[in-house]
């Protein structure tokens, strides 16, 4: 039987941040995020708008606050996770191949792809307003 | 190329489909990004399957204690199929 109250070592806190750990961490929240974001809409489908009761709080927080103030106010938030996660998951696939595994290259390649997110956003955010 | 043949390999050998499906899915899904984001609708069954392989991964690798662990996986696959069924039924 296992000791239940092993002492877990104190990760994220006591390494300094590198990048390949930093950009790991990051495509696993994003990830995460991104989850919530997919599966949300489906539950809040299944939960308020097919329901039989027809007057709900929750009705007016989602039609009026929620869909025409918040998501279109985090609109470039969401499109830079979800850009994060894709180019980082390109990165995963160069690495499965064997290529830009040197240090001096995963350097220029973060680098690149923090470029690219920066770029598309400040498109996306001229274009939005 | 040679991530190419390693796919298609661990493909064709129906072994440790923990490293090509994942991978797999994803590369099915980056076109749905790049071009039209419509597409993913019809694909949402690929991305749950994805994102649930992820969260398998994720759980797998921070939660130490075995019998909370398979509980944890074992629902996020009840999971998956709720929602499967629930865009399934959402499209038709």
């Amino acid at each position: 039987m296992q000791n239940i109250n092993r002492p877990i070592s104190p990760h994220l806190t006591i390494y300094n941040p590198q990048r390949s750990s930093i950009f790991s961490i990051w495509h696993r929240i994003s990830g995460v995020i991104m989850f919530v974001l997919i599966v949300g809409p489906i539950l809040l489908l299944n939960q308020v708008y097919f329901l039989y009761i027809t007057i709900l709080p929750i009705h007016f927080f989602v039609d009026h606050l929620f869909f025409p103030w918040f998501l279109t106010s985090v609109r470039w938030v969401v499109s830079a996770i979800f850009l994060y996660h894709i180019s980082n998951g390109i990165r995963h696939f160069f690495w499965d191949s064997v290529k830009h595994v040197n240090t001096r290259k995963m350097y220029k390649d973060s680098n690149y792809l923090l470029l690219f997110l920066l770029i598309v956003n400040i498109i996306q955010l001229y274009i939005q307003f | 190329m040679k991530f190419i043949k390693t796919l298609i390999l661990a493909f064709m050998k129906k072994k440790s489909y923990f490293y090509w499906f994942p991978r797999f899915l994803g590369l099915l899904l980056i076109p749905g990004f790049l071009f039209d984001t419509e597409i993913l609708v019809l694909f949402q069954s690929l991305i749950l399957l994805h994102a649930s392989l992820g969260l398998e991964v994720i759980i797998e690798d921070y939660l130490h204690l075995e019998i909370i662990k398979l509980q944890c996986l074992s629902l996020i696959k009840v999971l998956l199929i709720l929602l499967v069924n629930l865009n399934i039924l959402y499209l038709l």
